[in-house]
């Protein structure tokens, strides 16, 4: 329970904070609604009494102009409060999307590339764009608000009605009560499982549009399974909607019999007093219309709550992998140290390391030193382990036993943020942004000299002439239709360049050419070659070639350094790193193996 | 008004095939409008036998009867009312299916099309809804008639008490259709604009949510700048929302003081009556009540009428999509008859992506031959990929045939040629079916020996035997809660088993192995040919080594092909390839 309380005063808080005004709408509205109701019943009690004893007419009209006035003031207030909830609910979606990008991009890596935490996070999305929770819980909240206002200011005119009838309400509002709860339960228990059909149907829907799968199906003929299944859960969820909507049905229906039997007992009452002399004296006309619109407007009112209160807790439950995923906190200690000069050294002891969830270790016993000014090749087979070793120096990843040293100090020490901004990488699955051309380089809006100079370096300004906007192209299509998608290799010459561009004391070159064909490849070689000078750099390829322009190189087989030393060295010693280059270049030897 | 086209056609479908919802439909009007008559009435009659009739036995008589009647008609109305939700539900899943059906037989050149899917996107969503689209519209017609009916019935009502009244309550009417047609245009003039907002904000979301970002947006500590831009996207989509809802504000408010005018002019007249005595106080509370009720009406009334108006719009493009779309022809000519032996041949085929002016292909000529085990190399962004494309029809050439045994694919039947192929893509997609469903694509019919064979021959059989369900494993396990995920090695391998299972005579790998150093690639590769070995086969690589075995090279170059022939009549020629080559290589030379 505590749970859901913060859960709402979270969602108030984020309310709040996209607009307050929309908390003073809804106190008007809130006021001015009940207020409404109130007058409405007194002024046609007053006129009616009047009319009967054919007073004043003219006091009659002035109340009659109230009621009219203050019932087109409830409207225009109405109109606000409806524009408000119109804007506000896109508002606070968006918002609390943004305050997702937000978390996503802080937390800490390893958590990325989790699965339970991916499948977490795509719960949480779900309910935010899917379902409309977020409209649901701002306009129950009003509606909420506004009858309950109601029911408090009736409340005097139905206990002035009579204590015996106020007796026989409150029974009946106690069995209904009862009702709901059984209700709530049962629609819980539907809208779970609704939920995760309607994730699944929605994933099949992502299929029909998707690029990737768009070939696979059309050539494997597996459409008519997707389209089978597809049907099938379209078919389940229907199933599950009449089982449900028959039931809802019931229940709303004997509510309806109950606010019925409320008003029409209201009349009883009424008649019983006229005719006998049961519960008290005769009722005047304008009374008896006054008080039954009032007692059917409180029980009707009160049912309504229960319903907005229903609402808003589905529609919180729906949201609570959202408020799961935001409360996530990472346990892990995070260093203070601040690394204000360039990396000198960087020391793995002992290193081992396991990915969360794996059985074996990615590493084991990894132990190097990286000094100023080295250029180091890590080379092994496929899975050895070599791009872990870059995660760890990225602190993407903590090791699991072992430690490693930058700068004498533990790499745990050191304050994230401002250790990486002494690293630039190109990672082997780097992504481009859809940001002009000089903004993927310098993430800036101004494109400076060391930003041209890279690029020519880069070999960029060819493509740069071709562009309709020079550098100011948007490069990819996805956020704008005009935008220029480029091939692989010009990509990769893109995530050179911004790696380059990037001041920092270690450079990190993880498999920089893997998608491109051979005369790219040493083209965009060369480029690198140039732009490291003679920086610390790391190199990690598949392609022994590269290995031989480092200063050392670190051959890894399944997680454990092999062997090391330069390339000649390695040469001689005729192990691991040997027959893999041999089998390299043999295949370059213009003879055919 | 003219009947719009796209209601007939839902109209049909739920005469044809939802029968009963039409029975619900005209119960819960009748219901409906028994119940609000009842409410109406029920003040007067009670007044009247409480204070202006001397009969106790008459009030128990009345008393009795609106106790029963309305109770039933309440309960009725209810129950229909809820019932029509599912299968209101029903008419749009129909809809969701036939709109699936549609993308998934599509000309794939538009599911590449990024501007297809954008500016279809309000189109797709008509069937997505819960509030709006389809679902929305069809809630709205269900319960408009009773509503209307109400409308005109009280409107006569307070017409008998005085005409006035039916005239200022038409003028109001008026207006309002007015005031909410207007908005309605307006909101489908901005859906260009609202589209674009929300595809600059999808993107930011979309990268910041993408955990493959994730070490990009970290090493270069670009999520200030994602954040603010999205900030600013979201701003510029709420002022758009603003200014549109603002124009629907302001309209509403003319709207309420009208109404307030035609109150004024309905209760004072109203009261005039009573006062005159021609009305008395029954009448005067039955009036009171129904101008109320028609309030409530005449308000309900226009919401759907307003929102009728600005779904129909979205509902006309969803059939017009449905209809106009351009999807693979099948069985357009007779199917030809499919043997093992299978030769293809490019004829001058140029090509150029729809809405790009860059030839790709440019009167390329080649020839691959049954059983040939075929490589087309080439730089990035030769048309190596295109050439896939073409071959399955994805897309059409914009010169030149496409001849499979002579005949121009154009007068294939697509699904029998697509029959000929089996391809591995670059990406491998799983799907969240079983392990076997996954290979064979069909549910039960498929043959059980050969997939065996394929799980064995693609090295997956021993993996598939340790799993608790072998083969019926479901795949993904965020998809299915008892289902398994695999490796990228094991998709892989699933990829290849799909392709073996299918048994086409051609079978081609798309790059498959870019995570593969080369020496592996060339051992996969020969052992694909080995398992292949009567079947043609096309290796696409940027790489050189790991094809030197293939019966024939073919290298891209600009468009065309440059040389073509085995790997020593290759390097002999001492040209293109040769170069290629020693670049490769160059880090080698000892």
């Amino acid at each position: 329970m505590k749970y859901r309380l913060s859960n709402i005063k979270e969602l108030i808080k984020l309310i709040y904070e996209t607009s307050p005004g929309y908390f003073i709408v809804l106190l008007f509205n809130t006021i001015v609604g009940s207020a409404g109701i109130y007058i409405n019943l007194w002024v046609s009690k007053i006129v009616i009494d009047q009319l009967v004893s054919a007073h004043n007419v003219s006091m009659c009209f002035k109340l009659i102009i109230l009621m009219v006035a203050s019932g087109a003031i409830l409207m225009l207030i109405d109109n606000l409060m409806k524009y408000i909830v119109n804007i506000k609910t896109p508002l606070v979606r968006e918002k609390m999307k943004k305050l997702m990008a937000e978390k996503i991009m802080e937390l800490p890596y390893y958590k990325l590339e989790d699965s339970s935490f991916l499948d977490l996070k795509e719960r949480a999305m779900f309910a935010i764009n899917e379902q409309g929770a977020i409209f649901n819980i701002i306009y129950n909240f009003a509606e909420m608000c506004k009858n309950t206002a109601i029911v408090i200011s009736i409340v005097g005119i139905v206990l002035s009605f009579s204590k015996v009838f106020v007796v026989f309400l409150l029974i009946i509002i106690l069995c209904m009560f009862g009702l709901y709860f059984k209700y709530i339960n049962y629609q819980k228990e539907f809208y779970d499982n609704l939920l995760l059909l309607n994730r699944r149907e929605s994933l099949y829907r992502d299929i029909s549009y998707d690029k990737k799968y768009g070939m696979d199906f059309r050539l494997y003929e597996t459409k008519k399974l997707l389209s089978e299944r597809y049907g099938f859960f379209l078919d389940k969820c229907c199933e599950l909607m009449d089982n449900f909507n028959l039931n809802k049905g019931n229940y709303l229906a004997f509510f309806n019999i109950i606010d019925n039997i409320i008003k029409i007992g209201a009349y009883g009452y009424i008649g019983i007093r006229r005719f006998t002399n049961l519960f008290g004296d005769t009722i005047s006309v304008g009374s008896c219309v006054m008080y039954v619109n009032a007692v059917s407007n409180f029980s009707s009112r009160i049912s309504k709550i229960s319903e907005n209160v229903v609402q808003i807790k589905q529609m919180l439950k729906y949201l609570e992998p959202y408020i799961e995923f935001m409360e996530f906190n990472d346990v892990k200690y995070e260093g203070i140290e601040r690394l204000d000069e360039p990396i000198r050294e960087i020391r793995f002891e002992k290193v081992y390391f396991k990915y969360p969830g794996a059985e074996d270790y990615a590493l084991k016993d990894v132990s190097f030193v990286i000094n100023q000014g080295d250029r180091i090749a890590i080379a092994g087979p496929n899975g050895s382990g070599k791009t872990t070793i870059i995660k760890l120096i990225c602190k993407l990843y903590s090791p699991t036993v072992g430690e490693i040293y930058v700068n004498g100090k533990n790499i745990l020490c050191y304050d994230t943020e401002c250790y990486l901004d002494a690293i630039s990488a190109v990672f082997q699955d780097f992504k481009i942004f859809n940001y002009s051309l000089a903004k993927n380089i310098t993430f800036e809006t101004e494109f400076d000299k060391k930003a041209e100079e890279i690029t020519d370096k880069v070999g960029l300004n060819k493509l740069v002439e071709k562009l309709p906007n020079g550098m100011d192209t948007i490069i990819g299509k996805e956020y704008d239709k005009d935008g220029i998608e480029l091939s692989g290799g010009e990509y990769q010459k893109i995530a050179i360049a911004r790696a380059a561009y990037k001041t920092a004391s270690l450079y990190i070159m993880d498999e920089p050419t893997s998608a491109l064909d051979p005369i790219t490849e040493l083209e965009v070689f060369e480029d690198i070659k140039n732009i490291i000078e003679s920086k610390t750099s790391i190199f990690v390829s598949h392609r022994m070639s590269s290995c031989r322009m480092c200063d050392n190189i670190l051959v890894l087989d399944r997680g454990k350094i092999v062997e090391r030393g330069t390339h000649d060295e390695l040469i001689q010693k005729s192990g691991i790193y040997c027959k893999l280059y041999l089998a390299q270049s043999q295949m370059f030897s213009s003879k055919k193996a | 008004m003219k009947l719009n086209n796209s209601l007939v056609r839902i109209y049909k479908y739920i005469n044809e095939y939802e029968r009963r919802f039409l029975g619900v439909f005209l119960i819960f009007t009748i219901a409906e409008i028994s119940y609000s008559f009842l409410n109406a009435i029920i003040p007067k009659m009670m007044v009247e036998a409480l204070y202006f009739d001397k009969e106790e036995t008459n009030f128990t008589e009345i008393f009795l009867f609106f106790l029963v009647s309305m109770c039933l008609s309440g309960y009725i109305k209810t129950i229909t009312l809820n019932i029509s939700n599912s299968k209101i539900t029903g008419i749009k899943n129909h809809y969701a299916k036939k709109l699936f059906d549609k993308i998934t037989n599509l000309k794939y050149q538009y599911i590449e099309d990024a501007d297809f899917l954008n500016n279809n996107n309000s189109t797709f969503s008509v069937v997505e809804d819960y509030d709006g689209g389809i679902e929305g519209v069809c809630h709205i017609l269900f319960s408009l008639p009773a509503n209307f009916i109400l409308c005109i019935f009280f409107t006569g009502i307070l017409g008998k008490l005085n005409i006035i009244i039916v005239l200022a309550l038409l003028i109001d009417w008026t207006i309002k259709l007015k005031i909410y047609k207007r908005f309605s245009n307006r909101m489908y003039s901005k859906k260009q604009d609202i589209g674009n907002s929300k595809r600059h904000m999808n993107y930011y979301y979309k990268i910041s949510n993408d955990f493959n970002f994730g070490k990009d947006i970290r090493l270069f500590k670009i999520s200030r700048n994602i954040l603010n831009d999205y900030i600013n996207e979201i701003n510029k989509y709420i002022q758009t929302l603003k200014n549109l809802y603002k124009i629907q504000l302001n309209l509403e408010n003319i709207d309420t003081v009208a109404g307030m005018v035609c109150d004024f002019i309905m209760v004072g007249i109203l009261i005039f009556s009573v006062w005159k005595g021609t009305v008395s106080i029954p009448y005067f509370t039955m009036y009171i009540t129904i101008i109320n009720m028609l309030k409530t009406s005449l308000q309900n009334t226009n919401e759907d009428i307003s929102k009728l108006l600005c779904e129909l719009p979205y509902i006309d493009d969803f059939f017009k999509f449905i209809d106009e779309s351009d999807l693979d022809e099948t069985n357009s000519h007779d199917p030809i008859k499919l043997k093992n032996d299978v030769r293809i041949k490019f004829e001058n085929v140029s090509f150029k992506y729809p809405n790009s002016d860059k030839l790709v292909l440019d009167h390329m000529n080649f020839e691959i031959n049954t059983g040939e085990k075929i490589a087309i190399v080439g730089a990035n962004g030769t048309g190596k990929s295109t050439i896939v494309k073409l071959l399955m029809k994805f897309y059409q050439p914009s010169d030149g045939t496409i001849k499979v045994n002579d005949t121009d694919i154009n007068e294939i039947d697509t699904n029998c040629l697509r029959l000929l192929y089996s391809v591995i893509f670059q990406d491998i997609c799983i799907y969240p079916f079983s392990i076997q469903e996954n290979i064979t694509c069909c549910e039960e019919d498929f043959d059980e020996r050969k997939l065996e064979i394929s799980l064995k021959n693609a090295d997956l059989y021993e993996k598939i035997e340790q799993l608790q369900n072998g083969v019926k494993s479901k795949l993904i396990k965020s998809f299915h809660p008892e289902g398994i995920d695999l490796s990228g090695g094991e998709k892989q391998k699933l990829a290849i088993a799909r392709a073996i299972y299918k048994d086409a005579p051609i079978a081609v790998f798309d790059e498959p192995t870019s995570a593969l150093d080369a020496v592996a690639e060339e051992d996969l590769y020969k052992r694909l040919c080995c398992l292949l070995e009567n079947k043609t086969v096309i290796f696409i690589s940027h790489r050189l080594t790991s094809i030197r075995f293939c019966d024939k090279i073919i290298l891209f170059k600009d468009g065309t092909v440059a040389e073509s022939g085995t790997y020593t009549e290759l390097m002999r020629l001492k040209g293109e390839f040769y170069k290629m080559f020693k670049a490769q290589g160059k880090y080698y030379e000892i």
